[in-house]
């Protein structure tokens, strides 16, 4: 039953989501051929910065529909009069709110590569598009690559989480449900943002924090690459859970306001 | 005749103190359609709601067909809610393929006959649908599960009388004797014909319960003028 409400989540909000993404890659794809004949004359040039401008446009556009689709699928097959269908299923909340991160991790992970990938595709190309990757850099960029992927996953969870709280804390006002929910989304999404911010300072102002960012620069006195990693990876690991534990608990209040609250067995 | 729904001393109070049910005790035996009757406000919703575990009553207990546990109950218990529970964005075959992946009992072709004589086509969006058809199109999704019990809230109000008549053979149609139905309504005249049993329902308690062939024997009078007697407002 997971499975398959997961599979109807991920197609009721796939078809949008993919002519979005599909524009962002194809105004890459379209940047990227322009790019080199920037310098050839003042036409290319322009139209490569309006490809750029759209660019960004249509990322911006991806992020924010990818976000606002996945926290409407949620609110209306559970709150709305779709969710008379919903709860009528033969599966648990607990399947019915899995489900729904298990596709907005989805999403949002392809969202954060796509929108991600294309910036950096550009970036990267004059960079490193001749001489390649310099071999010392290697363990940085998997160590970056792999707080991505952490990244990715803890703030999916995050945002999920913010989507079950908010629609369930919205839903206890009967009048004005919508309205609450996209209140208490603004409230509880600030605040999550200052609980990430706070931790990351405390972090940072850390023994770790000071090792890693105490330095001017990246390389020692005699022009080697100085290993930041074992300072770094402790960071990225603690702020990790951190996120999956604020996720965790709003999961478990928002459940436990469908189960005990709003009354759905 | 096995009991389809055991119901002990359920009770409903909702924030505010509404004491929407008050000690309700039934039980439903296989094979029966039971009218659910009673005015607006009387708990007929809730109770149909509870024994869907759309709501979790704050008092009694109950079984349908020997199972307690949500997910069982919802397994065999086919239920009809009072709104459009089909998202407008769907097609009729997206709404039969839904029904077809989640509901094991689920008769695709059963439900296809049924839609072929109604003329609904696979591609029609909901959203072109009128309110008549709609209520069709969900009560032939509902009642073409291999449920035991069909729980149908309110399902002619606001429906014209052919479509009423249509919603009743439908549903007449389609009981089989493993199965029972409890229909909630106040629309008795129209469903009388149909019922084998009826449950009044006033102030959250139940003030009746027989076959309607007593209650025509005992009070000389149909279901519907017996109702009136016993629900006057004046």
């Amino acid at each position: 039953m997971l499975l398959k409400m997961y599979r109807y989540d991920m197609k009721n909000v796939s078809i949008p989501l993919l002519i979005v993404h599909g524009i962002l890659l194809v105004l890459t794809a379209l940047e990227m051929i322009l790019m080199p004949f920037a310098d050839a004359g003042n036409a290319v040039m322009t139209v490569s910065a309006i490809v750029a401008v759209l660019m960004v446009l249509t990322a911006i556009t991806a992020v924010v529909l990818t976000n606002l689709l996945l926290v409407l699928r949620f609110y209306r097959r559970m709150f709305t009069e779709e969710g008379y269908l919903t709860n009528a299923l033969p599966m648990t909340v607990d399947q019915q709110m899995l489900s729904h991160t298990l596709a907005y991790l989805t999403w949002y992970a392809a969202d954060a590569v796509i929108v991600m990938g294309t910036f950096l595709a550009l970036v990267l190309r004059p960079a490193y598009g001749k001489s390649g990757i310099p071999s010392e850099a290697v363990p940085y960029i998997a160590f970056l690559i792999i707080s991505l992927i952490l990244g990715i996953i803890a703030s999916a969870c995050t945002m999920s989480g913010l989507a079950h709280l908010s629609s369930s804390v919205g839903h206890l006002f009967p009048e004005n449900k919508g309205v609450m929910t996209f209140i208490f989304y603004l409230v509880f999404g600030f605040l999550c943002q200052v609980f990430f911010a706070v931790f990351s300072v405390c972090l940072l102002i850390g023994r770790s924090g000071a090792a890693l960012f105490g330095s001017q620069s990246l390389h020692d006195a005699e022009g080697n690459l100085i290993n930041v990693l074992p300072e770094a990876v402790p960071i990225v690991l603690i702020l990790f859970v951190g996120l999956m534990v604020l996720a965790a608990v709003m999961y478990f209040i928002s459940r436990s306001i469908i189960k005990n609250h709003l009354n759905l067995a | 005749m096995s009991a389809v729904i055991e119901c002990i001393n359920i009770s409903k109070q909702y924030k505010g103190g509404c004491q929407a049910l008050d000690n309700v005790s039934l039980n439903c035996q296989s094979g029966r359609i039971v009218g659910l009757l009673g005015p607006n406000g009387s708990g007929k919703t809730t109770l149909i709601k509870i024994l869907e575990k759309l709501l979790v009553p704050t008092g009694g207990t109950f079984a349908i067909a020997g199972q307690t546990d949500p997910v069982e109950i919802k397994k065999i218990v086919s239920y009809l809610p009072d709104c459009n529970f089909l998202g407008d964005t769907l097609t009729v075959k997206d709404a039969l393929d839904y029904f077809q992946t989640f509901f094991e009992d689920f008769d695709r072709p059963r439900a296809e006959e049924m839609m072929e004589k109604l003329g609904i086509t696979g591609t029609q969006y909901l959203k072109t649908m009128s309110k008549g058809t709609k209520d069709k199109l969900q009560l032939v999704l509902v009642m073409s599960r291999r449920a035991k019990l069909y729980l149908l809230d309110e399902p002619i109000g606001g429906v014209d009388p052919a479509t009423r008549d249509f919603i009743l053979h439908t549903i007449v149609a389609n009981t089989d004797e493993d199965s029972s139905v409890l229909i909630s309504t106040h629309l008795i005249s129209d469903v009388e014909p149909i019922l084998d049993e009826a449950v009044f329902i006033n102030n959250g308690r139940i003030v009746l319960k027989s076959t309607v062939d007593a209650i025509r024997e005992e009070h000389g009078k149909s279901v519907n003028d017996y109702f009136r007697e016993v629900f006057k407002c004046y």
